[in-house]
Parts: structure tokens; sequence; C-alpha cells
């Protein structure tokens, strides 16, 4: 029996135009998030995001790599090279997508709602994670294999070599400093 | 992503269009780019005008182009070395782009119009090449093949010779003599080719432009020892071949004999 096979990551330098849109779909959001966080524009964001995905669709074929984060690694390049003329000019550089014959739709209200409510997600993710390297390095730890893996408690005793019981106690705690800690932050229920 | 209505679909249906008008485009150049180096495998002059057609007429595409040639292995030879040539824009009187068959390493080299300033850039970027007209030259290498002092067995050097360009040029080599050029005429460019006859490892390629003053040597040209032991040639196939020889001036009686040779 063969083993099941590894994620493969997108063929960017190959035939299928549907290929680069799966890449495409893939990447957008964090993308758009990256931009938008330094920008603070929706519009200015989706511009940045626009052109970068049209450079990597123009370089695709020279891109050398084969996993899934050599792929994602390839397009971040682009991205901060874009953020970086960007920077320097204060203008977005639309050139390979009017090479190419691209057009940059306008966004919807829909589209900067969705645009501003993964900036907000991920403003929450970096509290939490901020939140998470002030714990004790072994509720941190419990945290980590509790909520982020997924393991039930006997195998977190097992690894923080400790009982069952001190690892609930762990978790717990952890979760309650947590929860004081990002009290501001609504979504963030624990049981 | 569900609404049809998003911008972020919208932009998703054009890539899609964009990349399949692309690869259509590259498809095209891709036939015509097999078959023109299928000319070249058999040393047909027009393979070369052939080439630099495609190359002039998507510039975007040069590196895609260089590197599927450098792909192409037929007959005795590899293409391991490639070159273009190229007037470039921005009062730069040449662009030159050679890579290895890998592909890894790219030198990209300029030069301007009063001759006065030459920049080399060493790059693995393939995006430096960019040009409003562009001449393609390929020189090809043998496979490598030790260089045998056993009578009648030809080295590389005369076998690429013999190869391409045929009945026109006339052995030069000796088993004393040091040196060996073949000087290629085609219009009013020569190129000229020193290999050392002991190891069939080049020592100069020579490109002159007799209209522009302008000589350029790449001796002992690091990539392409490295590529392979053996002889060059460029492609551009002349309409008149000589073979002129020997820089060891202890040979002196070779040399009259490849002259007689030559005159007779």
């Amino acid at each position: 029996m063969s083993a099941t096979p590894e994620p493969r990551a997108i063929d960017l330098a190959g035939d299928d135009p549907l290929a680069f849109e799966r890449f495409y779909r893939q990447h957008l959001d964090r993308v758009l998030v990256f931009f938008a966080r330094r920008v603070g524009s929706a519009e200015i964001a989706w511009d940045l995001t626009a052109e970068t995905f049209a450079v990597a669709l123009d370089k695709r074929r020279s891109f050398r790599g084969s996993t899934a984060e050599e792929s994602s690694g390839w397009l971040f390049a682009i991205a901060r090279s874009q953020w970086s003329h960007f920077a320097r000019r204060a203008a977005v550089e639309h050139r390979t997508l009017i090479r190419l014959g691209l057009e940059r739709p306008p966004l919807t209200p829909a589209d900067t709602e969705r645009i501003e409510r993964l900036v907000d997600e991920a403003r929450r993710h970096d509290r939490v994670v901020d939140g998470i390297k002030t714990l004790p390095p072994n509720q941190a730890e419990a945290i980590r294999q509790r909520v982020l893996l997924e393991r039930d408690y006997a195998a977190i005793a097992e690894s923080l070599k400790t009982s069952e019981q001190a690892a609930r106690t762990l978790v717990s705690r952890g979760l309650r400093t947590l929860r004081v800690e990002l009290s501001d932050l609504r979504w963030l229920a624990v049981d | 992503m569900t609404d049809s209505h998003s911008a972020f679909d919208a932009y998703a249906v054009d890539l899609h269009r964009v990349a399949a008008e692309l690869n259509a485009t590259r498809d095209n150049r891709q036939r015509r780019l097999r078959a023109a180096v299928a000319l070249l495998a058999v040393g047909a002059a027009a393979a070369v005008a052939s080439l630099s057609m495609l190359v002039s007429q998507d510039r975007a595409s040069a590196a895609e182009l260089a590197s599927s040639a450098l792909d192409a292995r037929r007959g005795p030879f590899s293409v391991s070395y490639l070159q273009l040539s190229a007037s470039g824009r921005g009062g730069f009187d040449r662009t030159r782009v050679t890579t290895t068959r890998s592909a890894s390493a790219v030198r990209t080299e300029s030069r301007r119009r009063d001759g006065r300033r030459v920049w080399l850039i060493t790059s693995r970027s393939w995006r430096m090449y960019d040009s409003r007209s562009a001449t393609l030259t390929v020189v090809r290498w043998p496979r490598p093949r030790p260089v045998s002092a056993t009578a009648g067995e030809l080295d590389p050097f005369e076998r690429v010779r013999q190869q391409l360009a045929g009945d026109r040029c006339r052995a030069a080599h000796r088993s004393r003599v040091r040196e060996t050029t073949l000087v290629c005429k085609s219009g009013s460019s020569v190129t000229s080719l020193t290999t050392d006859t002991r190891t069939g490892r080049p020592i100069a390629l020579d490109l002159v432009e007799p209209r522009r003053h302008t000589i350029l040597r790449m001796t002992r040209y690091r990539r392409l020892s490295q590529a392979d032991t053996g002889a060059a040639l460029s492609l551009t196939i002349p309409p008149e071949t000589r073979v002129t020889n020997t820089r060891n001036p202890r040979d002196q009686r070779s040399r009259e004999a490849q002259e007689s040779a030559g005159t007779g």
C-alpha cells in the first residue's frame, strides 16, 4: 500500500492556465492582508495585490521552486518589491498589469468589508500570539498542544512529563490569563 | 469567494484568460523554436536567422527561448552555451547574455556606443535581457571526449570542423601545434576560435566586427571550460571559412605545410 502523498505545490511553470488561478485564490487573502496592514487602505491594498499577481503571472516560468512553501516565498518576494516601490514613490506600479492587458476591477462594498475583516482577524491573531508569549513556558506549550494541535490531555501530559490533571490545570490557567489579557477581543471563547 | 460580483473573482477570471493567452503564444513560439533547433542540429545557417527572428519578435521570452534551445540535444552535439547579441536601448551598442545549459549562471555584458565604457553585470536573472532587435549566435560544444594521440583518431576540434564547416575548412591540427585557430567570416563579421590542440580546450573566442572596430575576446572563458572539454564553433555558418594555425613559433614547418595546403 502506498503512503498518502504529500500535498503538492501548484505547478506554476506548467501549461495549465487554471493552475495560476488556483495559486491566486490560495494566496489572495494573505497578500491582501500584507498590503492592507501597511497602507491602511483597502483600495491601495487591492491595487498592489493586483499588480503583485500580474507580476507573478508574468514571471511564473522563472519560478524554480517545487514546494508550496517556496512558491509562497517567491510570491511574497514580489509583494515586498511592490511594497518597496510604493513606499519610495507613493504610487502604485501598474506596468505589468497594463502590459499583460489585465483589468483590475473596482472593489465592491462587500470586497472592502472583506479586506477590513481580514485585517481585523490578522490583528487579533497577532494579539493572541503576543499574549501566549507572555505566559509561562509550560502553560504556553500546553495551550499550543491543546488548542492548536487539538491533542488530548493524556498526550499533553505525556509530552510535558506531568499528570493529566496537571496538564488540564496548565491549559485552564493559561486560558484564564489570556482571557483577562485579551478581554477586549470578544470572539475568544474557551471551554 | 462565492460572490460572482466580487472584484477578486473577476480578477481571477482575467488572470485565467491572460494565462491561457500567454500559453498559446508560447506554444506557437515553441513549435517554431523546435523547427529552428532541428535545423541547427544539421548546421543549417537558416536556423540562426530563424532563432534571431524569434528573439526579436518576442523579447520578453528570450530567456525561455534560450533555455529551450539549451535543453535541445541533437546529434553528436549538445548545446551548452548560448549567446544572444542585441542592439539595445539607452545608448547601449551591444548587450550579450550568456548562460550555461542549466541556466544557473547568466552573464550580461553591455558596451556603450562610444566604446569607452563597459559594464559587466553578473546576475541570475534572465530579465536583464531586453532589446529592440536581436541577433543570436549559438556556440555548440561537442560532448566531452579525451584527446587521443592515436593515429587516425580525430580530436574534438577536428570533429567540429568536419561536422560544421565541411570541406571549406582545412585541417590545421598537427601534433606539435599548440594552438589552432578557426576563423569564420560571415558578412562583415569574423568569428575566430583558438583551441589548445593538446587538450581540446578553447583558449579564446574572438568576435570581430570591422565596421564597428569592435573586438570581443573571451579568453579562458571559465564557464565554457567548466561546461565541457572540447572545441567550439560559432554556428553562424560562413560562406567562406578558412583556418589559420599556430601561435607556436617553433613549428614553422607545420605552418608552412598549412599555408601550402591552403593554396594548393
